[in-house]
């Protein structure tokens, strides 16, 4: 269970409220029981001027009762000398206050006597004969009730009984003044706001200390109609005759059976208890406010030196600084305060020490920390420079792997592979798998420019070697290579690997040849163009010299004389034959490629060289396999295969075996023409143009076949062995489009030298 | 047309060959005029209509056989023309063709010729 949490200022207020409110409320209690004692002490002092009143009027009336008796004791009575008797009683009103008439009656109510009436004149009859028949029967004094006289004026009367031998002789009256009893009352000096009546026993008013005249003779006590006839005493709450809110007391006199009734406003008896039950209330509320404004002015600088004090602990407990602390207006939170100060000052003293503790230890620490780094420091540096060694290393045997070179690991005495890099796989088609292990000339069909015992000797001997070797990779076709070669050795100093690092250079090669065999041709083009100008002229001239010269002695001429021009023509037609071939090689019009199945074109060409090669006693072996087919102009390599089966052929007199073999291998068409003739002699390069072996050749046919091949993207080399063959080889790269490859355009845009010949020729030809 | 003798225009730079070839043909009964001057050639093409064109390609003027041609045709769109060099093409084979002209290539042989003459007589 949780207690619910009341700040300061609220405990304040509860505080206040149990103290202020019971202190309030018993004052109010007290001052209510004042109030009721007071009041009731004014109400007893209320009825008792009543009793004082009541008794002064029934003195009042027993002294005119005795003056009555006095005269009714007249001997005058006695012998009825009612003449005397009212001179007598002329003497007696004078004597008496208030007394108007005095009046005597016989008990037949027969007036005798009124001292109004002069005496012998005409008498009124009796009034107020209620109280007459009273007295007559109790023979006691009555009190006639009051009365308006005929002047207008209100007396009322007092009888008395004129007693002659037991018997009622007459009824002797005297008749006073309303006036005078209010006199009476006069007399007691009531309280100014208090409103005193007295009423006869027919409750009617006679005497009022207010406005006597106004209600005189009415039944105005409003509190008299209610009471009952007998009650002495009595009191009511209610509005008076002049509508004012007040109390009433009365009191009837036995005696006489008049009233005195007392008014007091309630106000003037409320009043005390209202004012000081609202002066308590005043007081208690004043006090609540003070109480109040004091708990939150309190409250507050409490919670001012609480915060105070919160500051001074957290300073404390951070070991900081204190500032001055206010002082706080309570005397135990300055105990709280002094004894965190002490603490404090308690604490600095440690801390200092601890400080100073500290200070040393950091710099103690520090040495310690200076001294690590300093070693740390160096052994970071031999860690990153072996890193840097390992980092050097690793990125080197990424390199191996990454570099598109072959680097390959043999071993030096048999040649075994021991390492094959991605490069060597690429480059041969080889995997590492398939190649660590082997023998590497065997593999890669090595041909060197010179005897390989002799490289190896030089490379034991010198430890490197640099060369180009020709190799072939495993789809068989033949790349050239820029090889280095060096020798890693045993202690002893004897070879142990050899270490080869293969470029592939045969596209280098190939541009290479291509730029000098454009250059070449270049030359050649504008020689032939020449060459062919500078001859067709004169050769026409003597070509149809000799015509003209036939024509002009034709049957004139001697056998031998037409056999001479016979044979002249015919060594023309033969050099036209050869300007001809010479016109075609200087301009090449290679271009018309088509999509075409090689092997298709060959069989077409291999037609009519059947019956040759059967008349010649040589055999055609024929091992085709299917070629992808690719963009040939079809005219010119018809030309390339008939000519190279024509030398094929003419190298066999004595007949052989001539062999076409298709192959293809990945996107590249490998025809292979060979022959089993006499062989190319060594030194001798068939595809410079005027080179032949041939007696009768003009050594444009190979450089043609090499142009030709070159306009297909392809290239085209031939093996010799003298007495055992020759074989071309010719590879076409698989093209869908004359552009697709790197540089298949026309022969013929390729052949500058015809079109500067041309050019020259349309401006300035001498010819 | 067979009782005229046919009208021959030769061009030709190599005086030799000319003066053989026109030899040649006039003793088959062609008329035949020569000249080595292109710009001579085309007006006198203009002038006269000859009814057959026999020219080289390469003259030592601004004209060559070509243009000759495309005279010639001009004037005479049916008639036969031949254009003769040392160092043709497939190309000039081509605009040969596209002119009417006949191909002939260095060197001719004269008999061949007139048998191209003859042809369509």
């Amino acid at each position: 269970m949780r207690r619910k949490i009341i700040s300061l200022r609220v405990y304040l207020f509860i505080l206040l409220l149990c103290t202020v409110t019971p202190i309030t409320i018993f004052a109010a209690w007290l001052v209510l029981h004042f109030a009721k004692g007071e009041r009731e002490s004014i109400e007893s002092g209320i009825r008792d001027t009543n009793r004082a009143l009541i008794t002064a009027l029934d003195r009042e009336f027993e002294s005119s009762i005795a003056a009555l008796d006095v005269l009714a004791t007249s001997r005058l009575l006695d012998t009825d000398n009612i003449r005397q008797f009212y001179a007598l009683c002329e003497r007696a009103r004078a004597t008496q206050l208030g007394w108007k008439s005095i009046v005597l009656h016989d008990p037949s109510e027969k007036p005798l006597l009124n001292l109004l009436v002069p005496f012998g004149k005409p008498l009124p009859p009796l009034v107020g004969k209620e109280s007459f028949e009273k007295v007559l029967q109790t023979k006691k004094p009555a009190i006639l009730e009051l009365v308006k006289g005929p002047k207008g004026r209100w007396t009322f009367g007092i009888r008395v009984p004129v007693l002659r031998r037991g018997e009622v002789k007459y009824v002797l009256s005297a008749i006073i003044e309303a006036s005078h009893i209010g006199a009476i009352m006069r007399e007691q000096k009531l309280p100014s706001s208090w409103l005193g009546s007295i009423h006869d026993q027919k409750r009617h008013l006679v005497a009022r200390t207010r406005s006597t005249g106004k209600f005189i003779g009415q039944n105005t006590a409003i509190m008299l109609k209610g009471a009952p006839g007998n009650a002495v005493e009595g009191s009511l709450h209610g509005a008076n005759v002049d509508g004012v809110l007040s109390y009433s007391f009365f009191r009837r006199s036995p005696f006489s059976g008049w009233y005195v009734v007392m008014n007091v406003p309630a106000e003037l008896l409320d009043r005390p208890v209202k004012r000081s039950i609202l002066t308590v209330v005043a007081v208690g509320l004043l006090a609540l406010l003070f109480g109040g404004l004091l708990a939150i002015s309190m409250s507050r600088r409490i919670n001012h030196s609480v915060a105070g004090i919160r500051t001074l602990a957290q300073a404390l407990g951070l070991k900081q600084a204190i500032g001055q602390i206010e002082k706080s207006p309570v005397s135990e939170l300055i105990t709280i305060t002094e004894a965190l100060n002490d603490a404090s000052k308690v604490l600095q003293v440690g801390e200092a020490s601890q400080r100073k503790a500290e200070q040393e230890l950091r710099e103690a620490n520090d040495r310690l920390e200076q001294r690590v780094s300093e070693r740390t420091a160096t052994l970071e540096q031999e860690m990153r420079k072996k890193e840097a060694l390992e980092e050097s290393l690793r990125s080197q045997a990424l390199l191996l792997q990454l570099t598109h070179d072959a680097i390959i690991v043999r071993s030096f005495d048999d040649a075994r592979i021991q390492f094959w890099n991605n490069g060597a796989a690429q480059i041969y088609g080889w995997s590492t798998e398939e190649a660590v292990g082997k023998v590497a000339h065997e593999l890669l069909y090595s041909r060197y420019h010179e005897p390989l015992n002799e490289i190896e000797k030089q490379v034991a001997r010198t430890g490197r070697w640099e060369g180009e070797v020709i190799q072939t990779r495993k789809d068989g076709t033949e790349i050239i290579l820029e090889s280095r070669w060096s020798v890693r050795r045993d202690p002893d100093r004897r070879p142990l690997e050899i270490l080869e690092l293969n470029s592939d250079i045969t596209s280098k090669k190939y541009a290479e040849e291509k730029a000098q065999e454009n250059e070449w041709l270049a030359g050649v083009g504008t020689m032939t163009a020449i060459f062919a100008h500078e001859i067709g002229n004169p050769l026409n001239a003597i070509s149809t010299s000799l015509e003209l010269v036939e024509r002009q002695l034709d049957g004139k001429l001697k056998p031998q004389s037409r056999l001479t021009l016979e044979l002249a023509s015919q060594e023309i037609q033969r050099v036209s034959a050869l300007l001809r071939e010479f016109r075609t090689f200087a301009r090449p019009q290679i271009g018309n490629f088509q999509l075409t199945n090689l092997v298709d074109l060959i069989k077409d060409v291999l037609v009519p060289q059947t019956v040759v090669c059967r008349n010649a006693g040589i055999k055609i072996k024929r091992q085709f396999e299917e070629l992808q087919p690719t963009l040939i102009d079809r005219d010119k390599m018809k030309q390339v295969i008939l000519n190279l089966c024509k030398n094929a052929i003419e190298a066999m007199p004595e007949g052989g075996v001539l062999t076409l073999r298709t192959h293809q291998s990945k996107d590249i068409s490998i025809l292979e023409i060979s022959d089993t003739g006499v062989g190319i002699p060594q030194g001798v390069d068939v595809f410079q143009l005027f080179t032949t072996t041939k007696g009768n050749g003009t050594g444009l046919g190979l450089p043609m076949v090499r142009q030709i091949i070159a306009a297909h993207q392809g290239t085209v080399h031939y093996t010799s062995e003298a007495g055992q063959g020759t074989t071309f080889r010719i590879c076409l790269r698989a093209r869908s489009t004359p552009d697709g490859s790197n540089d298949a355009r026309p022969q013929e845009a390729g052949n500058p030298g015809a079109a500067q010949l041309e050019a020259r020729q349309s401006v300035t030809s001498p010819i | 047309m067979s009782n005229m003798p046919v009208s021959i225009l030769l061009i030709e730079n190599n005086t030799l060959s000319r003066q053989n070839m026109a030899a040649y043909l006039e003793s088959f009964g062609y008329l035949v005029t020569q000249t080595e001057d292109g710009d001579e050639a085309v007006k006198l093409i203009n002038d006269i209509k000859f009814d057959v064109v026999i020219t080289d390609l390469q003259l030592q003027c601004m004209v060559n056989g070509l243009d000759i041609l495309a005279s010639h045709k001009k004037v005479s769109p049916e008639a036969k023309s031949f254009l003769i060099t040392a160092f043709g093409s497939d190309e000039v084979r081509k605009q040969a063709g596209s002119l009417g002209a006949i191909y002939v290539e260095k060197p001719i042989r004269l008999s061949d010729l007139v048998a191209l003459l003859r042809a369509d007589e």
